[in-house]
């Protein structure tokens, strides 16, 4: 199997501690793997981004590997970036969500888009006669194998196997260019209507955990099996009555103290 | 064949300077081992002496009988040195190389022999004596004629004069210190060395002149711990890469763990790895520890970050941690990606102000990374404690500090160390202060020495030089102290090395009535505690660790206490499990402050 043109989409992060434009750590390691896998093929790549062109955390993806960055700056994202990659055999992006409520969804609405299958949570990618094999990341240690055949999206897991270099000398050599600047499609063909919303990262909730008295064995049980957790399933009574239950856990663990 | 190289500034007028450096300079270095200082003057005193002798009585016709004896004289001394030598060289230490180096009393032994024969003014010698003194004679000139021109071992002569001449650091000589980086010019696309020929055309002079004494390999803690690195080889390589050949033939130590005769270079060819392994490069604590021993003043730190910059700029090469560490830097100006507003957390309910703009003050307080560290704060609290008992006027950068960009320097990130240096710089100019004081050797060598190259002039004290001069004008009175025990203090090689600081923290320990078993290598001479240079963050193993030697030369002498100045040496050596109790000095000055 021949593939002829991969994509990578990369987005822009902001650092979590001080707000300062970075890239997302995820993309990135889709972008290096793709890097690999162009090189290894002779392949055309394709780095793009949907999103300002000015955000200075694009820089970031040139210094780590991006030649030229491909800039899609029309509304609506998805059926933009759909018409733009319309002949690509794979499409690399990162998971998930970096943190908090970010929304991670976009490689799967690309996906019901083009109507090409995504594999998520990969970790690597081998190639096979006529398919990739993908290993991909599920939680407890535990991994699977799956072919997949071309078109696709592949997104990464932050496991993924890959060494990030950022080099200054290749941040000054990439361009970044403006694919367009009019949609391609019309804006009211867009059919999920999604309102996208950008607003700061909120501090995250600190979980009340009452102290665990497990022996080194238990632990250990709990890591890495999931029955082994403890706790009790309330499902009699009324709301009332669930609840007192709830508070009487916590007033026995010292959690609160009303 | 130095002109392959890159140019750098220089004029004829600086062969004059010769010299003087000379003999006042070098021999600075070489007199720390007195038997191989003699023996030198003694051979090359005798040699330069005779040949020029030669030259006046036969090259100028004078044929005169008593510079005849003088060449006698002469060759006899250098005679003796010769042999001297010989002595020496029966019994190898490890440092030295062997192989042509071990011909080398020979060959001095038969010129010397040679010329001595032939000069004797005895008219009646006979015919066979003649022809052996001749013979002889042409055997000792080969080693000194080829081997300059061939590269052997007396190619030093020629190359360490001119390096002399031409040494990349001039200031040096002028008695001033010269230990900053130098900066590259980014926007020229200056990224460092890659191959042999990047090297500016005095550096690779400055190779040429290595004599393979190996007083560099002694003194480097990455050797000592069995970490791939050993400085003279790599000079050595740097010289095989010049005149395109393989490191074969080198006849000291080798890398610990990297085989000898794998290696191979030329002027056009990228040095890593065919020449030299990146972790070589990334062992290095840049100590300059082996600049400091260097007889023939070769500038090892320059070449190794030189290596470095290339790999990191071009490649984003750095192992280890240190590729977060940079982005960390990158992204939040702090070594650890931690919030700028909280490195001045230990500092609230001690009433210290922050410095504002407009609000001028006497000391700034910056005060580096270790901020962040609970272990050091403690010793940044005992600081401000001496501070107040002092009655200085300062204030602490508060959230306006951004790292200096000290490690992404070392570690070969200059574009990230230069975006810091501005972005500090420009914080400065808003600022209205008389002097700067920090606790950390790092924050005060990047401020001190390499920030003027950016236009940031300051007066930038280490901790304790400032409370030395508060203590001896009399503004800072502090008490006897109540300890004890045997105290040893370590000298950071940032501090002593780089900053020529080392009387300043052992006046303020004697000031409280404490005295100091000095260990094995201390001040200038002082050995590194392994956390410089980005070193713990690339973390190339060895077979030991670097701060359990240092810990070693303090228990044996038996010390209970290690007095430290630098919050690096701090961490490194708490680090050892089994240990003396590591203290900064202003930790044990402030604790004598209730004696007062
Ligand atoms: S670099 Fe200097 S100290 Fe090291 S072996 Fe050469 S001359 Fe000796
Ligand atoms: S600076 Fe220190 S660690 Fe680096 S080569 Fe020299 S002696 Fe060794």
């Amino acid at each position: 199997m021949i593939i002829k043109r991969i994509a990578v989409l990369i987005s822009a992060g902001r650092h979590p501690t001080s707000g300062q434009p970075r890239h997302c750590r995820n993309d990135s390691l889709a972008l290096t793997m793709a890097v690999d896998l162009a090189n290894s093929h002779s392949t055309e790549l394709d780095v793009i981004h949907a999103g300002n062109p000015e955000n200075p955390a694009l820089a970031n993806y040139l210094a780590l590997g991006a030649d030229e960055i491909k800039v899609i700056t029309a509304e609506p994202i998805i059926e933009n970036l759909a018409a733009n990659l319309k002949d690509v055999d794979l499409i690399l992006t990162g998971s998930r969500a970096e943190n908090g409520q970010d929304s991670g969804l976009l490689p799967y609405l690309l996906a019901v888009k083009l109507n090409i299958p995504i594999v998520a949570n990969a970790l690597e990618i081998k190639q096979m006669d006529d398919k990739l094999e993908v290993l991909q990341f599920f939680p407890k240690g535990k991994r699977r194998r799956v072919a997949v055949k071309l078109p696709a999206i592949i997104a990464i897991h932050p496991l993924a196997f890959v060494e990030l270099h950022y080099a200054y000398a290749r941040e000054q050599q990439g361009k970044i260019v403006v694919l367009d600047s009019r949609s391609t499609v019309n804006n009211t063909v867009a059919e999920n209507n999604l309102q996208w919303q950008i607003q700061p990262k909120m501090r995250k909730p600190n979980k009340l955990k009452a102290p665990e008295n497990l022996t080194g064995h238990g632990r250990l049980l709990s890591a890495i099996t999931s029955e082994n957790k403890g706790g009790t399933v309330v499902n009699e009574g009324n709301s009332v009555e669930k609840a007192q239950v709830i508070l009487s856990y916590l007033r026995e663990h010292q959690l609160i103290n009303f | 064949m130095w002109r392959t190289g890159k140019a750098a500034v220089w004029s004829w007028a600086q062969l004059l300077t010769i010299p003087k450096r000379y003999f006042v300079d070098l021999h600075h270095v070489v007199a720390r081992e007195p038997y191989i200082a003699h023996t030198h003057v003694a051979t090359a005193g005798g040699a330069v002496a005779a040949i020029f002798l030669v030259a006046l009585n036969y090259g100028l016709m004078h044929y005169s009988i008593v510079l005849n004896w003088a060449i006698v004289v002469a060759t006899c001394i250098m005679f003796i040195g010769a042999f001297f030598m010989w002595l020496r060289r029966r019994k190898v230490p490890l440092r030295l190389s062997r192989g042509a180096w071990n011909r080398l009393p020979y060959s001095l032994l038969v010129f010397a022999l040679g010329l001595f024969l032939v000069s004797l003014p005895v008219t009646s010698l006979s015919n066979g004596i003649a022809i052996l003194a001749i013979l002889l004679l042409l055997l000792g000139s080969a080693e000194l004629a080829l081997g300059i021109g061939l590269g052997g071992p007396m190619k030093h002569a020629v190359a360490g004069l001119l390096h002399l001449a031409f040494h990349p650091r001039q200031e040096r000589f002028s008695s001033k210190l010269s230990t900053g980086l130098k900066s590259l010019n980014l926007e020229n696309k200056e990224y460092g060395i890659n191959k042999p020929s990047d090297f500016q055309w005095n550096q690779l002079l400055g190779f040429d002149a290595c004599v393979q004494c190996g007083k560099c390999e002694t003194a480097c803690p990455a050797f000592a711990a069995g970490q791939p690195l050993n400085p003279k080889k790599l000079i050595q390589d740097l010289v095989v890469g010049l005149s395109s050949g393989t490191d074969a033939n080198f006849t000291g130590s080798p890398y610990p763990n990297i085989p000898i005769g794998k290696h191979a270079g030329s002027p056009n060819q990228t040095i890593v790895p065919s020449l030299i392994e990146a972790q070589t490069l990334w062992s290095c604590t840049t100590c300059r520890a082996c600049v400091q021993e260097c007889p023939m003043l070769i500038e090892h730190v320059d070449a190794i970050v030189g290596m470095r910059r290339n790999l990191t700029l071009t490649q984003g090469g750095v192992p280890g941690t240190a590729q977060q560490t940079l982005e960390n830097l990158r992204q939040t100006a702090t070594v650890g990606g931690l919030d700028r507003n909280a490195r001045y957390y230990w500092a609230i309910d001690l009433d210290v102000k922050t410095i504002q703009p407009n609000t001028p003050v006497d000391a700034l307080l910056v005060a580096g990374e270790g901020a962040f560290d609970m272990r050091y704060q403690r010793t940044l609290r005992a600081l401000i404690k001496l501070l107040k008992a002092a009655n200085v006027d300062f204030a602490v950068m508060g959230a306006l500090e951004s790292d200096t960009g000290d490690t992404a320097r070392r570690l070969g990130d200059e574009a990230t160390f230069q975006m810091l240096a501005k972005r500090n710089i420009a914080t400065f100019n808003t600022l209205q202060f008389k002097r700067i004081v920090t606790a950390d050797p790092h924050v005060l060598h990047s401020l001190k020495n390499e920030y003027p190259a950016f236009g940031g002039h300051y007066e930038v004290l280490h901790h304790t030089t400032l409370l030395a001069q508060l203590s001896a004008n009399g503004q800072l009175k502090l008490g006897k102290s109540d300890e004890t025990r045997k105290l040893t203090y370590h000298d950071p090689c940032y501090l002593a090395r780089y900053n020529n600081e080392t009387e300043s923290p052992r006046a303020l320990l004697r000031s409280v009535g404490i005295s100091i078993h000095e260990m094995e290598r201390s001040g200038l001479r002082g050995r590194c505690c392994g956390g410089g240079g980005g070193a713990p963050l690339t973390d190339i193993p060895g077979k030991q660790r670097i701060p359990d030697i240092r810990i070693a030369d303090a228990s044996t002498i038996g010390a209970e206490v290690v007095a430290v100045g630098c919050p690096q040496c701090t961490a490194m050596l708490e680090g050892v499990v089994e240990r003396p109790e590591v203290l900064d000095i202003a930790e044990l000055l402030a604790a004598s402050l209730e004696n007062v």
